[in-house]
């Protein structure tokens, strides 16, 4: 199957969900940007000085599915389909149900073995071309260690994102956003925001009553998923430490199934997840964000204007992405996930050189 | 008030005393212990407004890891106990004024709940006292080599960093075969278990005279692969011969000064009456009914100097006057797509 009937079937496939790309047109952009051509994969495309390229895709990715997000199987599984690669799933043992279904049915659509595996199958797993894993650091190690110098391997460890909430731009509006970003995907991914940095402290106060108002609200129109007990558990302790640590609460008196932190003690901490944010006031915010360093994915910013003069913080800070506030959850379909490309570090190239002379 | 719960530390505390005794203790530490009242005030309560020992939060165990927890100077503790954590994680310090509480405590919590081992022959594989100052567990053996007459001449084959003189241990155990002396093995899970282990892989298979009983302390840090209870009574049985129904287990912890003790194989754990469990529903933190899951909350009158009333991630149900132990919940996910999978 030629790239363009590949693309018009994943579009087709995929057409209403939340990942990024909703048109063929979205997908050849991708193709183009990453690899240079949206044929590259189909023939040699020639590249100046007499030399042509020709992108190979990896027969066979053998994906390591995070236990906490569909989203990220879902994605893994259109990139997959893209570049028509055979593709292995390990998902966690107490499953990914929506994704795995899906799966199947691209199997079907597409009219190739999809593989979904319960238990990991290292020999499957070294026969693959590609590797793709979503772990801790120790998880991802283990795996490299078992693959061969020739397979590629693609890691994306765990990572937090952030919002910062600049001098007078705190309005209802701007918290109905935020609350909107925390509650997507139950705020489990790399770029659920966990926290906003509010260089003005009354500034903060408000943000966070405004906050804790429109997630209060938000539970009548988007409520919350059912929890289980380990995750109602982990919540409660995060918003013990929060008060050990004489923090203001909003939300756990009240047994809400939401919780804002205002943190008096300016330190930003790993939250459990589940509508659980964090509002830091301070205005040495880059210093807050220092010991995160290496663990940031992105910073949204409450006003576009001043994304620029940002920059250079976000970039020392080890940011990846930069973008408005509100939007931390609706990535582009360009995105670099974790500053890493998505499709161009799957493939590899053919060169062929004519001979002028 | 230490003397007054000296006195409340003892096996007929009725219900009204133990309320009092309570009540009037968590009040003392909310006013002199300035992180209980710090947490206090953050959760918008006062000590002297509190009329029920039930009505006080528990304080997180991790507020051992982020300072002292005392109603003293922690310069004045006679001991520091801390906990031994995983690796690369911090360390909880719990200090003791003394350990006049923790150890009339132990004394009779254990001889209400354990057999009597004053005839048996003691052997240990937990590191001395003198090698691991700050372990409560290390102190506890030592205590109670104090007071139970055989155990003064406990034998320890283990070193501070927890590692088993292996054929010191074999020699003791021949021996102990060999005579009709019942022993009283001391040790954390994971010593258990590697022991046993390094006689199965020597091919041995020991039987040791009957009444022996096997103290698990609980815990694998890490150290070995954490083992079903089942399959640990296994490897016992098959290793040393002692039956199921000799393998005793004790639930402690550093940030507590009692413990509970209950059979292995039956999963059950049962507390003396100076500390009371409470199960928590963590979505509404009220008490769960008898036989549902909770949240397990000490609230140990023996922790005088410390806090009374601690909150962990140990998870458990009631069953009459027992609690089953079901595990820790796992802490906070990962974020970023990225719980570690199982490989």
């Amino acid at each position: 199957m030629k790239t363009y009937e590949r693309v018009k079937r994943v579009a087709d496939f995929f057409a209403g969900q939340s990942l990024g790309f909703t048109t063929e047109a979205d997908l050849l952009l991708l193709l183009e940007k990453e690899l240079g051509h949206t044929e590259i994969l189909d023939r040699p495309i020639p590249q100046g000085q007499g030399v042509s390229w020709q992108a190979i895709a990896p027969h066979s990715i053998y994906h390591i599915c995070a236990s906490n997000l569909d989203v990220s199987a879902q994605t893994s599984l259109l990139l997959g389909l893209l570049l028509g690669s055979e593709l292995i799933f390990k998902c966690p043992a107490v499953g990914l149900p929506q994704f795995e279904s899906m799966a199947m049915a691209a199997a079907t659509t597409f009219g190739k073995p999809i593989t979904i595996l319960k238990t990991h199958d290292s020999k499957l797993m070294q026969a693959a071309d590609a590797v793709i894993a979503f772990g801790t650091d120790e998880t991802v190690v283990k795996i490299k260690n078992q693959l061969f110098p020739h397979q590629r391997f693609l890691s994306y460890g765990h990572k937090i994102s952030v919002g910062l909430v600049l001098p007078n731009t705190s309005t209802r509006a701007l918290a109905e956003r935020a609350a909107l970003e925390i509650a997507a995907h139950e705020q489990l991914g790399c770029l659920s925001p966990q926290a906003y940095l509010c260089p003005d402290f009354d500034e903060a106060l408000r943000f966070a009553e405004m906050l804790a108002e429109v997630l209060d609200h938000l539970e009548k129109t988007l409520p919350s998923a059912p929890r289980s007990f380990e995750t109602e558990a982990v919540i409660f302790e995060a918003r013990q430490r929060a008060l050990l640590r004489g923090n203001r609460l909003w939300g756990a008196s009240e047994k809400k199934p939401w919780t804002v932190v205002l943190r008096h003690d300016g330190f930003l901490e790993a939250g459990p997840g589940n509508r659980f944010i964090q509002v830091i006031p301070g205005s040495d915010w880059s210093s807050i964000l220092k010991p995160w360093k290496g663990k940031l994915s992105s910073l949204a910013i409450s006003d576009e204007r001043r994304v620029e003069s940002l920059l250079p913080s976000a970039l020392e800070l080890g940011f990846s992405r930069v973008c408005t506030l509100g939007k931390l959850q609706q990535p582009s379909l360009l995105w670099r996930h974790d500053g890493r490309p998505r499709l161009a570090d799957l493939v590899t190239w053919l060169s062929i050189e004519h001979d002028d002379t | 008030m230490e003397n007054i719960i000296i006195q409340a530390i003892r096996n007929d505390l009725s219900e009204e005393e133990f309320s009092q005794t309570a009540l009037s203790l968590l009040r003392w530490q909310a006013e002199l212990n300035p992180t209980y009242q710090n947490f206090l005030k953050s959760s918008g309560l006062r000590g002297n407004e509190l009329n029920n020992w039930a009505d006080f939060p528990a304080l997180p165990v991790a507020a051992f890891k982020l300072g002292s927890v005392t109603t003293f100077s922690p310069a004045e503790a006679e001991f520091v106990f801390e906990t031994s954590g995983t690796t690369g994680k911090s360390t909880g310090r719990h200090y003791m004024k003394n350990g006049r509480c923790y150890e009339r405590s132990l004394e009779l919590g254990f001889k209400r709940f354990m057999p009597d081992l004053s005839r048996h022959r003691w052997i240990s594989l937990v590191p001395s006292f003198s090698s691991r100052p700050h372990s409560s567990l290390a102190y506890m053996l030592q205590h109670l080599s104090t007071i139970i007459p055989e155990s003064r001449s406990m034998e320890s084959v283990t070193d501070g960093d927890f590692i088993i003189d292996q054929d010191k241990l074999l020699l003791l155990l021949n021996e102990a075969q060999q005579s009709s002396q019942p022993v009283a093995l001391f040790a954390t899970s994971f010593s258990l278990a590697q022991m046993a282990e390094h006689l199965l892989k020597r091919g041995i298979s020991l039987r040791l005279p009957l009444g022996t009983v096997v103290f698990d302390t609980g815990g694998y840090k890490g150290k070995h692969r954490e083992l079903a209870p089942a399959d640990l009574l296994n490897l016992l049985e098959i290793s040393l011969g002692v039956p199921r129904g000799q393998v005793w287990n004790e639930y402690g912890m550093t940030e507590l000064s009692s413990q509970g003790y209950g059979k292995l194989a039956d999963g059950l754990h049962r507390f003396p009456p100076w500390i009371r469990v409470r199960l928590l529903d963590p979505a509404t933190g009220a008490e769960v009914a008898e036989g549902e899951k909770g949240l397990l909350h000490f609230y140990d009158l023996a922790n005088v100097h410390s806090v009374m009333a601690v909150g962990t991630l140990d998870t458990g149900l009631r069953k009459g006057d027992a609690i089953r132990l079901l595990g820790r919940v796992l802490g906070a996910p990962e974020r970023g797509c990225s719980l570690p999978f199982e490989l």
